[in-house]
């Protein structure tokens, strides 16, 4: 196909890419307003060396990523849900680690903020107090500094998004109609139905056309 | 659609063969109203039925099928032929004279050798209607002894892949169609 064609095929079937965009985009958007919403509370611990040298560097982030692996452990979670009455699992909790800022990040994931604080911060608290417990017995409390940054979790809405279902949507659509384009031009194409088709088709002129009683 | 015929063929289309890719075109309806655009006061026109495994002219001229071409084919051109006229459109048609046989069995080379000129002498014009060209090659035959072949497609119903095949068929036999006739409903 050349440019030309693709010119054509735009503006004969182009509103259909426009029309399955906005459809798609209007049902994203409906979509997210039937959306359960999704809140994230994120607690800070840091986890410092207490002397600045490489081995304790090394060894501060090896004992970070152990705790973020096995987080949360059944018996944490046991106790998180003890202390809150909150039914919870390992799905609405989880823990990362940046090994720039020497970080670890709890979070904590609620139907609405004051669950998904409450969750974050027992959890965060129940965390920083088991492993201050274990670097302690392993002597290790003396060479790191492991504190809770911030006691009030940080609160966001995380679902639904309108801007990434909207942007979901439209592209979805565009693509949908895309698609069906594509799929109309070899209708077009193969079943003769346009005279620029059958032009194409045959090398012989069209001579004229006789109609049917 | 006559003067372009004969436009694209450069002599006056005497012969005029109209093939189909498939079963698609509705070629009877095609070639009467083909026959019409051709019709004038100063010669007659003919119509030949070649497809002797789905006929369907007689119908149209409100004829019988037999006799017919084959009848004729079967005794070798003898007596004369006189096509039937249909009644009120100033049309000679000959009907093909048999249904569901293999028209290869009467018109071959050789045969089409001496019958087609013999039917030229019978009329100003004659126009042939001939099986789809993916199910006998008759058309083909025909097609190289006519002034102009006609390549019909109906839109919407014909397809591209069945058009370029009978394309290849005609080139492989050293034919070019004249043109093409859309067959719109």
């Amino acid at each position: 196909m050349t440019w030309s064609e693709y010119g054509h095929l735009l503006l004969r079937h182009g509103w259909l890419m426009v029309a399955a965009a906005a459809v798609c985009g209007a049902l994203a958007l409906g979509l997210t307003t039937v959306q359960e919403p999704v809140f994230r509370a994120r607690v800070r611990i840091s986890m410092l060396p207490g002397v600045m040298d490489w081995r304790m560097r090394d060894l501060t982030k090896e004992l970070a990523r152990n705790a973020v692996a096995t987080f949360p452990s059944d018996e944490l979670l046991a106790a998180v849900r003890d202390q809150t009455g909150l039914q919870t699992n390992a799905d609405g909790l989880r823990a990362g680690w940046d090994d720039g800022e020497l970080i670890i990040t709890i979070e904590a994931f609620a139907g609405d903020a004051a669950t998904a604080g409450t969750l974050a911060r027992t959890a965060a608290t129940a965390f920083h107090s088991r492993r201050s417990l274990q670097f302690t017995e392993q002597e290790f409390i003396e060479f790191i500094e492991f504190e809770i940054r911030n006691r009030e979790p940080e609160l966001q809405q995380i679902a639904p998004n309108v801007m990434t279902n909207v942007l979901a949507g439209l592209f979805v659509g565009f693509a949908a109609g895309l698609t069906l384009v594509l799929i109309l031009h070899w209708r077009d194409e193969e079943w003769l139905l346009t005279r620029q088709a059958i032009e194409k088709s045959v090398p012989q002129p069209v001579l004229g056309s006789i109609r049917l009683n | 659609m006559r003067a372009s015929i004969e436009l694209a063929c450069h002599k006056p289309a005497r012969s005029v063969v109209l093939l189909s890719p498939d079963d698609s075109v509705p070629t009877v309806g095609a070639v009467w109203n083909l026959a019409l655009a051709f019709r004038d006061n100063t010669s007659s026109t003919l119509l030949v039925d070649t497809d002797m495994a789905d006929p369907g002219l007689h119908l149209k001229a409100d004829l019988d099928l037999a006799p017919g071409l084959r009848q004729w084919l079967e005794q070798k051109g003898q007596p004369d032929l006189t096509p039937a006229a249909a009644h009120d459109h100033g049309l000679l048609v000959l009907a093909a004279g048999c249904s569901n046989e293999d028209p290869l069995q009467w018109l071959n080379t050789e045969s089409i050798g001496w019958f087609a000129p013999a039917l030229m002498a019978c009329a100003g014009r004659v126009i042939w209607r001939t099986p789809p060209l993916d199910q006998s090659p008759v058309g083909v035959l025909l097609a190289g002894s006519a002034d102009a072949v006609l390549m019909a497609v109906r839109p919407g119903r014909t397809r591209r892949s069945r058009v370029h095949r009978a394309r290849r068929t005609l080139a492989q036999a050293g034919i070019t169609a004249t043109g093409t006739v859309l067959v719109e409903s």
